[in-house]
């Protein structure tokens, strides 16, 4: 069982994905500490927290899937979740968020969700 | 296999009544191209314009680059399992309009950037304003999904660049190359003393806006595979990708791949150049490490000495070049990295999103945080809206009395190349 972590309204409004689904009222950065407090809790990462250009990092909008609560803390998760967090930090530290561009970000944060559950049916076949 | 790169060097550019090459000088038939692209299922509206180096025009904002060729001899015309049917890359004779570049633009989503100015400072980070630019606007019919608005955008300007083509098919070359290299076997056993190197080239593979195609096949749903570098030299590999402006790599980085270019320079005199893998950059973390397992397994069954990885983009590509490198060097291979860095304004931040004490030998290709500042264009080819895209970053980087603006590298196209095509240098002191 997976949960995605996110402040996408869209997906608030209506989680298309067959999963839990947790709301984080706030940004980004938000969805990151709140994804930090569950792997403390021993969820696992299972998508990757950060996007894969720096524009990505403009987004206020951001979903991450995490695996379900398996008691056991994964080492791996909380070293990735930390940096992440602090290169989101730096990266952004002159810049400020693309705010304008919120609702085209809330697409394309679900198009990428499409594609981490395409590869998850992969892994799991 | 064997291909010949026959360049037409291309001087000039303007429109014309017919699609042709004289002394040096490309004739836009801009109807043909207009009729050729609104057969495309999706396509609306088509709009053809012209940039050339020097001229106070801005293109934005750009989704691919492609250089317009024709193959004239050997299988697989045009671009294999997109354009036209099945067939292999890499083998005969391909007639090249050099130095002229088909620039498309359409933005699928509000928040796209991707700047080529053709003059002064901006022009100067971009290798695209070098090139005679045909540039093709297209627009789409509404009601499209993202999906078929991103496939019906990057399939007309692969569809432009075989109708410009065309105009070479009866040119004689100013210069032929020829590539070559046989089978592993072979090679190994002429150059038996000289070091065996794989390039590893990694394609962002994440989904809409983020993907890349081998002979039309979305690098998101491979595993690692090897390719000759011919067939990326001929057409194979492609761009789907419309974010991260800077390092991207356009299809015209693909048909021009430096890393691949450079290595075939060497093979035979100082290396033995086994091929090319093409890895995907996905975004779980299990599918990371399947993929950068089977990227260091295909190096090692290859028998490689040496690998170079080049990546694609910034952020979690990070982690995937990182662990590459790691896994290689494990196995006893040497690996060289190609990345650029976000290092902040000062350079000093930590360029990278992961690192691993293994990644000793790594070439950067410039930091994306570096801040150019723009003049005021004369003209605007494209969605002059999008220009709040490159400023938007932080307050004030836009000045309304001269119309200049502070944009980072990161807004430009190429400029931070990660296979090396583009213009940032070393200097020494």
């Amino acid at each position: 069982m997976v949960i995605i972590i996110s402040n996408n309204r869209n997906l608030k409004e209506e989680n298309i994905f067959e999963c839990e689904f947790e709301y984080v009222d706030g940004d980004f950065i938000d969805v990151l500490y709140k994804v930090r407090d569950k792997v403390q809790l021993g969820y696992k990462l299972i998508s990757h927290p950060l996007g894969a250009s720096i524009r990505m990092f403009f987004s206020p909008v951001k979903s991450i899937v995490v695996s379900d609560n398996n008691c056991q803390l994964d080492l791996r998760s909380i070293s990735i979740i930390e940096s992440s967090i602090e290169k989101y930090k730096n990266t952004m530290q002159n810049r400020n968020i693309d705010y304008s561009n919120e609702d085209d970000y809330e697409k394309i944060d679900i198009e990428l969700l499409k594609a981490v559950f395409k590869e998850i049916k992969n892994l799991k076949s | 296999m064997k291909l010949e790169l026959r360049k037409i060097k291309i001087s000039d550019l303007d429109f014309g009544n017919e699609m042709k090459v004289e002394n040096g000088k490309l004739f836009i038939d801009k109807e043909k191209i207009i009729s050729g692209l609104k057969e495309i299922p999706g396509v609306k509206d088509i709009k053809v314009d012209i940039a050339k180096p020097g001229e106070k025009t801005r293109i934005i904002p750009v989704k691919d680059v492609i250089e317009p060729r024709v193959k004239i001899e050997g299988k697989g015309s045009g671009f294999p399992g997109v354009t036209s049917d099945v067939e292999p890359c890499g083998d005969g004779k391909v007639n090249v309009l050099s130095g002229a570049a088909v620039v498309t633009i359409g933005d699928i989503v509000g928040f796209q950037e991707g700047v080529i100015d053709m003059w002064g400072e901006g022009a100067k980070w971009t290798p695209f304003s070098k090139t005679y630019n045909i540039v093709v606007d297209i627009s789409v019919e509404d009601g499209l999904n993202p999906h078929e608005h991103e496939e019906a955008v990057r399939i007309a300007g692969l569809r432009a660049s075989e109708i410009i083509g065309e105009a070479g098919r009866d040119i004689e070359p100013d210069e032929v190359l020829n590539y070559e290299i046989g089978t592993n076997a072979e090679e190994t056993e002429k150059y038996k003393d000289l070091p065996k190197i794989v390039y590893v080239e990694m394609l962002i593979s994440q989904g809409l806006l983020h993907d890349g195609y081998i002979y039309g096949v979305n690098s998101g749903q491979i595993l690692p595979t090897l390719i000759h570098p011919n067939e990326e030299l001929d057409n194979a590999v492609i761009s789907g990708n419309c974010v991260a402006a800077c390092d991207k790599i356009t299809t015209y980085q693909h048909q021009n791949n430096l890393v691949i270019l450079d290595l075939y320079e060497r093979h035979g005199k100082d290396i033995n150049f086994l091929g090319v893998v093409l890895t995907p950059e996905l975004t779980t973390l299990d599918g990371k490490f399947r993929t950068c397992d089977y990227t260091a397994k295909l190096c090692k069954l290859l028998g490689a000495d040496g690998v170079i990885v080049s990546e694609e983009g910034y952020g979690n590509p990070d982690s995937d070049l990182v662990m590459i490198c790691s896994r290689l060097e494990k196995e006893g291979i040497k690996t060289v990295l190609i990345t650029d860095e976000c290092s902040g304004r000062d350079g000093e931040s930590q360029p990278l999103t992961d690192t691993a004490s293994e990644a000793v030998a790594v070439v950067s290709t410039g930091n994306v945080s570096h801040v150019v500042e723009l003049e005021k264009a004369d003209k605007v080819i494209g969605d002059s809206e999008a220009i709040a895209n490159l400023a938007g970053g932080w307050a004030g980087a836009y000045n309304p009395e001269d119309g200049t603006m502070k944009c980072e590298l990161n807004a430009v196209i190429g400029s931070t190349s990660e296979i090396g095509f583009h213009n940032a240098s070393v200097e020494l002191y």
